[in-house]
């Protein structure tokens, strides 16, 4: 029972882990404002809330959006490199994958890529409109992000993420990315979501958690409708 | 030299080895070390926050679970590796835990279709084992028209809507499919809960799937056996009678050596680690290799090609459901198709639309975008069908030392050359063109679209190399894991095999592990009966 119980606490306490790191963000790194983080010379709002527009479904309310980047912010500081990485000679079929047959290892931590990449998105837009990211209308951010996340997504292998063919955006979220061709914020903003609870349960429309242990009262029925 | 005795030494911490100890403990045998390079995996309590930061970060769930420092080994043919797992428990701590029988057929292969090898046990020599096995790692199943002496240990696991509409899907195609059984509790067995759907079986977090490390932990508790870990065996060493004297082993934390000394060896290191060690263990009398009068350790390693598809159909599929678990037939390996009398299993699972960035025009989506694409693509259900092949090999295909990886302690590691020759050539294609043919038909009948077609390739679940027969001038042990060379080795499980089937084979091994186990205590009680001197003050 022991058991059963903490696994039942599991998804509060992640939860609850996730809102103390992003709550303790800025005391734990002032040298560095996370993605996601305020910072004195953005005073136009986050620059990460910005890209969020641009990558996120707009069906999103704002107070939406602004968790999603917090948890993000919260997924990036749990990030721990050198950590001994899932290789797929763990199970028969993907073994047969050839960019399975090597040791892998958690690479750095991309927050400062993914600062460094927003500081581009910055400067890409003061190049083109003379103004930062922020202050950009949609329709301009959206090309850029979309030249960007074309450029990465176009370096990747046909097997760097999973066999179908069409590089997707798994289940496993923005650590698929790391490390790989794609490593872009805007990406893995997008993994992040759609990899998420709500990300699924807003495509089908459902409540559907797969991150979570479920039980299976109701499995023979359709998951039921998610409201709002 | 550190010394450790035992009435009984079992080689390997696997899910064979595991089966051995529990079966001896329970008979009273008084003395059993159980051996194993691996060092102890998490404890459970640990798994739950391994699971999320599988699924929150890719990260490994069982760290450390190889030979240190080495990438896994492949083989000749490129295809799926062969894992050195480092656990106690072996390869079966993160199994799918998906665990059928073979079928009567199999063990009469070339009597029946004129291809293979026959046994020399029946299936019915192996039932009792069978259920024995499914008893031991409770096993949820539902019946599937196969032989069996007792119903399965528990229900199947409950299916799901999008199971549902995969088993219809199949039935409108007129393929009647069955629960897959698995080693999952589907109601509280054993000590253990009853599954709760985390769907990450790869890391059960709850102990709702068996593995082997939970059976020796608890024997190790009791103090029914003496659990060494990180100690790796190099060679056996054997005396003038032919007897194997001990093992010498290797303490992998200090380099020190280790000599284990026992009555009784059981060799349950498993594929391809058994037949390996015996080969690397040849003296003057055994030149080939201890085991090996007849020449064939090593040899007639078997596997079977598998052959996967993602299927578009037209019913709706959530996805993320409950994706784990799987439907099957055996209808395909009871019924061969075609002039070749292709043999294979068919499972069926249901898959998940997975969001992309890019459409179908070749464009990268963003947001609304990406949710659009998958909102269309997810009113059509994604099925994955995969069989695997029967495939015989044949003794060109064998185990050798590879010359480029080597255990830290310097001895080298096992390398698979599998050959397809013309024979199993011929089998892996007309499987291929088969299994294919039949994945159309279904879609065409049912409704559908073959999206992604992969193999016939690789070959999962090994074993052989030590296989059994009654000659001893064509096989390695007899009919009960005997080494015909050495009375007092035992081989159990995988290596065991005479032919590799076309399903999952784990409690396959597991059947013959505790056959074997169960001679090895008859002859105990015999000795003992007939040597009262022997018996334990």
């Amino acid at each position: 029972m022991d058991f059963l119980a903490k696994i039942g606490r599991r998804g509060i306490l992640q939860t609850c882990a996730q809102l103390l790191a992003t709550l303790l963000w800025p005391w734990r790194q002032p040298a560095r404002a996370a993605p996601g983080a305020e910072r004195a010379d953005d005073p136009a709002g986050s620059r990460m809330d910005a890209l969020a527009r641009v990558v996120l479904p707009t069906a999103l309310s704002g107070d939406e959006r602004r968790r999603v980047v917090a948890r993000f912010a919260a997924w990036v500081e749990g990030f721990a490199p050198g950590v001994e990485l899932m290789a797929t000679e763990d199970t028969a079929f993907l073994s047969e994958l050839p960019f399975s047959r090597q040791m892998r290892s958690a690479p750095t931590s991309p927050r400062t890529r993914y600062d460094e990449q927003l500081d581009a998105l910055d400067e890409e837009a003061r190049e083109r409109h003379g103004v930062a990211f922020t202050a950009l209308g949609s329709t301009e951010s959206d090309a850029i992000v979309r030249e960007l996340v074309e450029s990465a997504v176009a370096r990747l292998k046909p097997h760097d993420l999973n066999p179908i063919g069409a590089p997707a955006l798994w289940l496993a979220g923005p650590a698929a990315f790391v490390g790989t061709p794609a490593d872009h914020v805007a990406i893995a903003l997008m993994a992040f979501y759609f990899g998420s609870a709500e990300g699924v349960g807003r495509s089908l429309e459902r409540v559907v958690d797969p991150r979570t242990c479920r039980g299976f009262d109701g499995i023979e029925r359709p998951p039921r409708r998610r409201s709002g | 030299m550190r010394r450790i005795e035992s009435e009984v030494c079992v080689l390997g911490a696997g899910v064979a080895g595991a089966l051995v100890a529990a079966r001896l403990a329970e008979a009273g045998v008084g003395s059993i070390t159980v051996v194993d390079a691996g060092r102890a995996a998490d404890p459970p309590a640990r798994r739950p926050d391994r699971a999320a930061r599988w699924l929150d970060y890719m990260e490994r769930p069982w760290p450390g679970d190889r030979v240190v420092g080495r990438p896994p080994p492949g083989d000749a043919a490129g295809g799926a590796v062969q894992k050195p797992t480092m656990y106690v428990g072996g390869q079966a701590t993160h199994w799918t835990a998906q665990t059928p029988r073979f079928t009567p057929e199999d063990f009469r292969l070339h009597s029946l279709y004129g291809y293979g090898r026959d046994w020399p046990i029946s299936y019915e020599d192996l039932e009792p084992h069978y259920d024995e096995a499914e008893r031991r790692l409770g096993v949820s199943g539902e019946p599937d028209g196969g032989p069996r002496s007792a119903p399965f240990p528990m229900p199947p696991i409950p299916e799901s809507m999008d199971l549902r509409t995969v088993r219809d899907w199949a039935g409108r195609a007129g393929i009647a499919l069955h629960a897959a059984p698995y080693a999952k509790n589907s109601r509280p067995y054993d000590g253990r809960p009853a599954c709760v759907r985390c769907d990450t079986c790869y890391v059960c977090p709850t102990g709702a799937k068996y593995s082997p490390d939970f059976t020796l932990r608890a024997l190790a508790h009791a103090r029914k056996i003496e659990l060494v870990e990180r100690v790796a065996v190099r060679r056996l060493e054997i005396d003038s009678g032919h007897r194997i004297a001990r093992a010498d082993a290797v303490d992998v934390k200090t380099g020190m050596p280790v000599s284990l000394e026992s009555s009784y060896f059981v060799l349950a290191t498993g594929f391809p680690f058994a037949p390996h060690l015996l080969a690397r263990s040849a003296t003057p009398d055994f030149p080939r290799g201890l085991a090996n009068s007849s020449g064939t350790l090593g040899r007639f390693i078997q596997g079977h090609p598998v052959v996967i598809a993602n299927l578009t159909i037209p019913d709706q599929i959530f996805g993320w459901v409950h994706e784990q678990n799987r439907l099957m037939t055996r209808r395909y390996m009871r019924e061969p198709v075609g002039a070749e009398n292709v043999r294979f299993d068919l499972s069926a699972m249901a898959a998940p639309h997975l969001p992309h960035l890019r459409n179908h025009e070749g464009g990268v989506q963003l947001g609304d975008e990406v949710l659009a694409d998958w909102r269309v693509r997810s009113t059509r259900g994604l099925v994955q069908l995969r069989s695997l092949i029967d495939v015989y090999f044949g003794d060109q295909s064998r185990i050798v030392d590879d010359p480029s990886s080597f255990y830290p302690w310097g001895d080298p590691m096992p390398k698979t050359e599998y050959v397809y020759d013309a024979a199993p050539e011929r089998r892996r294609r007309a499987g291929g063109r088969e299994v294919r043919k039949l994945f159309e038909a279904m879609t065409k009948k049912a409704g559908g679209e073959v999206q992604f077609f992969h193999g016939p390739s690789a070959h999962p679940h090994r074993g052989g190399g030590c296989r059994m027969g009654d000659d001893a001038t064509t096989s390695v042990c007899d009919p009960f894991g005997r080494a015909h060379d050495h009375e007092n080795l035992f081989v159990a499980g995988a290596p065991l095999l005479v032919t590799g089937g076309c399903t999952n084979a784990t409690l396959t091994f597991c059947a013959l592990a505790l056959r074997t186990a169960d001679r090895l205590v008859a002859e105990m009680k015999r000795n003992r009966s007939e040597s009262p001197e022997l018996e334990p003050a």
